[in-house]
């Protein structure tokens, strides 16, 4: 029996809702009915996260074409671009293949200490630096003590899921102190401090001849360093807190201008 | 769940498509999200007709719903007492019955129970047949799919061309 003729679209629909993006990308070529139960709006809304309106609703960019967009086709630019939501701070998209929750903290919702002193940081405006999908990067003239932080309530992130934490930066053409010593990175669940911890230890800026370099370049001008990773259980009332930072007085460091930190779901 | 107009001992006749006769609880039909407006309007005297539900099908999504309402008062009974790992023991041997209960079906009797919760409203059942035909879908192509299913696609080959280059991330 075909199961077109048996079985109406809603039947078809709710089929390929519990499968995959992918999936259902893929059934969109089987057949012209499962291709419209395929891109249906009942479909991709699943597919889609739940708090998805509140989130565009919040969002600076041009929010009143996204309605417009059939649910499809909203998934996936989400996927492809991002939104800034909470006053330009956050960046938000969907990982493709899963339909999971992206976020970056930009630099001004970072806690950066002597973030305010513009002997030791100053802020770089976006027209200076277009590559930046923030109004505002922070970037270190020198200081002894590093220490970037940022928070983020894992009630925002999607539940039942690995996130991975990148710390997304470049070097200024002048930099120092990040050729041998090594920075701290960690990822944490706020609380959960007393859990033995492993940082990670890494140079950010080894010598041009070793490898493997600690960093991947992004397709967007960035760099980026993996912090560490966590896992998000149901996401309520639960802060991660990220960190960058090194507090040897001895070594002077300058030159790093950061764009922000990005969790993003492990694939 | 319950309602005024449900009660214990009441029973509900549904007939179906093919004219046999089941006698069903109340409180067991109000799984039916179509039977429990009915009695909430109070228009289940007599016999109500299931015209797309075949007599082999009805009886599935009966025993489905007898299920699962015993499941229902039992659990009522143990979450007062506070056993909350005797809970979890029966969500999972409900999640294993579930799981028994439609791998024992076949193909067509799964469409059947798919249209016919469909038609009947009874969300868990129509989610859990869902599930189960869509694990046989995910990580196929196309092809393999119109094969599982027997679908002839009435897609022309520049149709079908252009469906897949929008499409493109899914084949790469």
């Amino acid at each position: 029996m075909d199961i077109c003729v048996v079985l109406p679209e809603e039947c078809i629909s709710r089929i390929i809702s519990f499968t995959s993006p992918r999936d259902a990308c893929r059934s969109s070529v089987v057949s012209p009915a499962f291709k419209s139960a395929a891109d249906s709006d009942a479909v991709w809304e699943i597919f889609l996260p739940s708090d998805y309106q509140q989130i565009i609703s919040g969002s600076s960019s041009t929010t009143t074409t996204l309605v417009s967009l059939s649910k499809k086709d909203l998934y996936f630019y989400l996927c492809d671009n991002h939104l800034l939501v909470n006053n330009g701070t956050l960046s938000f998209s969907l990982n493709k293949e899963s339909g999971k929750k992206c976020y970056m903290v930009g630099a001004r919702r970072l806690s950066i200490a002597w973030g305010d002193e513009p002997r030791y940081w100053t802020w770089t405006d976006q027209r200076l630096l277009p590559e930046s999908r923030f109004a505002e990067v922070a970037e270190l003239k020198y200081v002894w003590w590093l220490d970037v932080k940022g928070r983020l309530e894992t009630k925002t992130l999607s539940s039942k899921t690995n996130y991975v934490v990148y710390l997304v930066f470049k070097f200024a053409n002048s930099r120092h102190g990040f050729e041998s010593r090594p920075m701290e990175l960690s990822v944490h669940l706020e609380g959960s401090e007393s859990e033995t911890r492993r940082n990670k230890r890494v140079v950010l800026d080894p010598p041009r001849n070793s490898l493997p370099r600690p960093y991947q370049r992004r397709g967007d001008g960035w760099m980026e360093i993996e912090m560490g990773e966590f896992f998000n259980e149901h996401g309520e009332d639960g802060i991660v807190v990220c960190s960058l930072f090194d507090f040897h007085g001895g070594n002077i460091k300058g030159g790093l201008i950061v764009e922000g930190i990005e969790l993003r779901p492990k694939i | 769940m319950s309602t005024p107009s449900v009660s214990v001992n009441r029973v509900l006749k549904l007939k179906s498509s093919d004219g046999e006769i089941f006698e069903v609880k109340q409180t067991v039909a109000v799984q039916s999200g179509v039977l429990k407006q009915m009695m909430e309007d109070g228009c289940t005297e007599g016999e109500i007709p299931l015209n797309n539900v075949d007599s082999p099908t009805l009886a599935k999504i009966i025993e489905w719903c007898n299920k699962h309402h015993d499941n229902d008062v039992e659990g009522r009974v143990l979450s007062e007492e506070r056993e909350k790992e005797k809970e979890k023991e029966k969500a999972a041997d409900m999640k294993k019955w579930e799981s028994e209960f439609i791998d024992a079906l076949n193909r067509d009797e799964i469409y059947f129970l798919l249209t016919g919760s469909n038609y009947m409203d009874i969300k868990e059942l129509l989610d859990c047949a869902a599930q189960k035909v869509a694990d046989m879908v995910k990580g196929k192509t196309p092809e393999a799919i119109r094969e599982m299913f027997n679908i002839q696609s009435d897609f022309t080959e520049e149709e079908e061309e252009a469906i897949r280059k929008e499409n493109q991330w899914a084949f790469d």
